[in-house]
């Protein structure tokens, strides 16, 4: 039984995101690389749609493992009637698309992003074996709340009890948990090696998109670079090994900003179907942390206000869209925010005339931004250098942005980070406290995105200049 | 360390009840070890309800220096119930009854 419940999970997670990502991708992958790309994303939407449903179970009273079995039958299901809808929609075109054979650089920078790879996941697999169960936030919030799911499926609002004190955030959404506690009924034992493989699965899905999104969309060495200045960032793999959910926060937005430039990117008419699939990958980042409702409005902010990039009328139709595909988690978000979920924290301990004292204050943005650039500038946290090289390319380079997808990226990353650092100026913690306990961790959900945006931003350099995403045959 | 070794013992010994008292020689405050042995205790005895009280029937004593627990128990009116490792200790209130 055990065996068969394990097989549904795993046919649902890997269905249920393959079929959803082929839907919206309306050609074939043209290479290993896009490949790897889509199946990043499709592992995302998976794990994503797999927690948000067995949430909904356990929210109907119907948490017994024949349900589980049955919910898991029928993601399996739909996503498979999707692939093959999708396989019979796109033209196969068995004509061998002659390789471009990569250029001395291509093949180096191939080198030096496996060897960051494997080194990557020796420092994790070493850290992990140190402290398998986390940091703080990794078993105080998400897997305590996974306890209580497996432990007690029951009364599920007891894992929400305002008794459980601020510090265990009863309030937070509840991807991981919905991942974790599934993985531990799955296989029968509360393992504390599950928690850890999730946060590696996340932290690959977050490389993978970043580097297959960039070199799609601006060639080999772009993504090949992009890659290495996320592996090379010393704070990415230490809270990997500490297993905080704004990893996971971090690879949707990165996920759903991508597939928005993707389709900016393409220009057809059938891209209605990625804006979609981003719309759904914006919901799952709000599933997973509270501050994912803030990546999920800033994309749609982002399209809106993108002026030179596409007249009003389909400005507004890609943020309704996507607006579509955030719609079913965003319900399932407010219900658990309306029925469940005690008063926030930072919201039940503020009046409007205490906001309104801390919006107006100078030195508390004073210290925000000094406590920030003191974060950005550490190399050996952040590693802002890597970056550096493409931002005054970019500044002095060239005077034009490359692409219509590079606005809409950069002003997600800046309306992000800005609303990020806004919570700081008007918490009700004390201001250098709530910082020092947090701010790297916050870092990270914008961290990626901001890799992409830069290199996004450039021209493709390299031998395969003109984007791969159009090169593809046409159908 | 990992957080279970130490409690291993702790959750076969617990009653029903859903809320549990804590008891600890050790200042529950940010920053400081106190509060991490309370979210670690309530980490491990979950779907209980840890409280940072002695009012419930049962208590739960998690002492970083355990020949302090006699000088605890008197204060508090408390009597040991079981003893899950040096220093974790279920209490219960010496008037209440228990099964056996």
């Amino acid at each position: 039984m055990a065996e068969l419940a394990g097989g549904f999970a795993f046919l649902a997670v890997l269905f249920a995101g393959r079929g959803a990502v082929a839907w919206a991708f309306d050609r074939p992958s043209s290479d290993c690389a896009e490949r790897g790309f889509r199946l990043a994303l499709a592992m995302a939407v998976g794990l994503g749609l797999w927690s948000s449903s067995y949430v909904l179970a356990l929210f109907c009273g119907a948490a017994t493992s024949p349900v589980f079995m049955v919910k898991d039958g029928v993601l399996a299901l739909a996503g498979a009637g999707l692939l093959w809808t999708s396989h019979k929609r796109l033209p196969v075109d068995r004509r061998e698309v002659p390789r471009r054979p990569l250029s001395a650089m291509e093949r180096w920078l191939t080198g030096a992003f496996a060897i960051a790879l494997v080194l990557a996941s020796i420092v994790f697999l070493l850290r992990v074996a140190r402290r398998p169960d986390g940091f703080w936030d990794a078993w105080a919030i998400w897997n305590l709340r996974a306890r209580f799911f497996v432990r007690l499926p029951a009364d599920v609002t007891r894992a929400f009890s305002p008794e459980l004190g601020w510090n265990t955030h009863p309030d937070y959404p509840l991807l991981l948990p919905g991942i974790t506690a599934q993985w531990w009924i799955v296989t029968q034992q509360e393992s504390r090696w599950i928690p850890p493989v999730i946060a590696g699965v996340f932290a690959g899905i977050t490389v993978i998109t970043l580097a297959g999104a960039v070199r799609q969309l601006r060639g080999t060495i772009s993504g090949l670079v992009a890659g290495i200045a996320l592996l090379g960032t010393s704070a990415f793999l230490r809270l990997a090994v500490q297993q905080v959910a704004d990893l996971p926060l971090a690879a949707y937005a990165l996920a759903a900003v991508a597939v928005v430039a993707v389709a900016l990117e393409r220009d057809e008419p059938r891209t209605w179907r990625l804006f979609v699939l981003a719309g759904l990958l914006v919901g799952l980042a709000a599933w997973t942390k509270n501050e994912g409702a803030l990546a999920a409005g800033s994309v749609s902010a982002a399209l809106l206000s993108a002026a030179r990039v596409r007249p009003a009328a389909q400005r507004l139709r890609h943020a309704g869209w996507v607006s579509l595909g955030a719609l079913p988690i965003i319900l399932l978000l407010a219900y658990f925010k309306l029925t469940y979920a005690p008063p926030n924290d930072l919201a039940s301990k503020s009046s409007l005339a205490d906001l309104l004292s801390r919006a107006t204050t100078l030195m508390r943005y004073t210290t925000v931004t000094g406590e920030l650039w003191a974060r950005v500038y550490r190399v050996r946290d952040w590693n802002c250098f890597f970056i550096a090289l493409p931002l005054l390319l970019l500044r002095f380079g060239r005077s034009r942005l490359a692409g219509p997808a590079a606005p809409v990226a950069l002003a997600t990353a800046a309306l992000i980070l800005s609303g990020c650092l806004m919570v700081y100026v008007l918490t009700p913690h004390e201001i250098v406290w709530h910082i020092q306990t947090s701010m790297d961790r916050v870092l990270l959900q914008w961290w990626p995105l901001f890799i992409f945006s830069v290199f996004v931003a450039l021209p493709p350099v390299g031998g395969d200049r003109q984007p791969l995403a159009r090169r593809d045959s046409p159908h | 360390m990992r957080i279970d070794d130490r409690y291993a013992a702790l959750p076969s010994l617990l009653p029903p009840d859903a809320r549990l008292g804590f008891l600890s020689d050790l200042p529950i405050s940010d920053d400081d070890t106190g509060k991490t042995v309370f979210y670690e205790t309530q980490y491990v005895v979950a779907p209980h309800i840890l409280l940072n009280s002695v009012a419930p029937r049962f208590v739960i004593g998690n002492l970083s220096e355990p020949e302090r627990l006699a000088a605890f128990c008197r204060d508090f009116r408390l009597v040991p119930v079981a003893t899950a490792a040096p220093g974790l200790v279920l209490l219960a209130h010496a008037t209440e009854q228990w099964p056996n």
